[in-house]
């Protein structure tokens, strides 16, 4: 009994703190490959909220490029409107996409030329001070 | 709601693919420059049939979306792919140069023409064809602007007339049977 817990210890110990407490978590993530003549490109995401708590997604950071922002995208009449978002929601119990034609991540200033298949990094702020990582891969459409 | 019209504009475009195309109020000749930096003529291209939309290269959803789109649209075609040229219309002038428009629209497999103008060139070219669109300013943000505009696609005949319009919903089989329609109806 007694190795049994231990051996237990000795197991939660060797997971990350924050895959103990991983309420939010993102999956199934994208990138769209940059145009030839530009840095900039948008990352598609759906983040999944396992708690019992409405969460806000605050702010995106990356080493990857130099600036990340959320943009949301809606029709009005035939007309395409993108603007800059300061939060997102994830319901509790739900999930948020972020897909083409609603919500992006934009990320502007890419530190590399990417190529289809690539992986970049970003991570989620939310507003309870903790932080979800995102893994995207680079794909045409 | 709007979407509910666009969704009725694109069941319209089903049921009446039987009838004769109408000739639609909206088009009409332009002058603009185009992105090798010549001046480009729409007259030039009588005798194929033409798509128009609306743009911008920075656009980093609608845009891409439509021009994937059309890229499937144009391998579709298959044959009948050579009679048809797509334009797309910078409303972003300021970025979008010639240089600018012909290396991104190079990432996408179609026969297009990128076209850039004047504000004043431009905003005749949007009015013509009853598109819209607006310069947001976005001081927080690192775009600086972002640019709302029309999605509207139109397809002109071979004579240079507009014969029909379809919504950013409109799926890739729609358009290649409107641009076969548009096609067989001179």
């Amino acid at each position: 009994m007694t190795k049994t817990l231990l051996l237990c210890a000795l197991g939660l110990a060797a997971i990350p703190l924050a895959a103990q407490d991983a309420a939010v978590v993102a999956r199934d993530g994208w990138a769209r490959l940059p145009l030839p003549s530009k840095n900039d490109t948008a990352l598609f995401v759906v983040v999944e909220n396992h708690s019992a708590q409405k969460r806000k997604i605050v702010g995106v950071a990356t080493d990857a490029a130099q600036a990340a922002e959320m943009h949301e995208m809606h029709m009005e009449r035939m007309t395409m409107v993108m603007l800059p978002v300061k939060d997102v929601s994830i319901p509790a119990h739900g999930k948020t996409s972020f897909n083409p034609d609603t919500l992006h991540i934009m990320l502007f200033g890419l530190k590399s030329k990417p190529n289809i298949g690539d992986t970049i990094q970003v991570t989620l702020k939310l507003d309870d001070g903790t932080t979800v990582p995102v893994t995207a891969t680079f794909r045409k459409k | 709601m709007y979407r509910l019209i666009g969704l009725a504009a694109l069941a319209l475009l089903t049921l009446g693919c039987h009838r004769a195309l109408p000739v639609l109020p909206v088009g009409g000749d332009f002058t603009l420059t185009d992105d090798n930096a010549q001046r480009f003529e729409l007259s030039s291209l009588r005798g194929k049939a033409v798509l128009i939309f609306f743009g911008y290269t920075s656009c980093p959803d609608a845009c891409p979306t439509t021009l994937s789109k059309l890229s499937s649209v144009w391998h579709n075609l298959g044959g009948d792919a050579k009679r048809v040229k797509t334009l797309y219309i910078s409303v972003d002038p300021q970025r979008d140069t010639p240089p600018v428009l012909k290396a991104d629209l190079g990432a996408f497999d179609l026969d297009a023409l990128g076209l850039t103008g004047t504000k004043p060139e431009i905003d005749k070219v949007v009015a013509e064809y009853g598109a819209e669109y607006q310069i947001i300013p976005t001081p927080d943000s690192v775009m600086k602007y972002t640019v709302a505009h029309s999605t509207t696609l139109y397809a002109l005949d071979t004579a240079g007339r507009v014969r029909m319009e379809f919504p950013y919903e409109a799926t890739v089989d729609q358009i290649t049977s409107g641009v076969r329609r548009v096609l067989a109806s001179n």
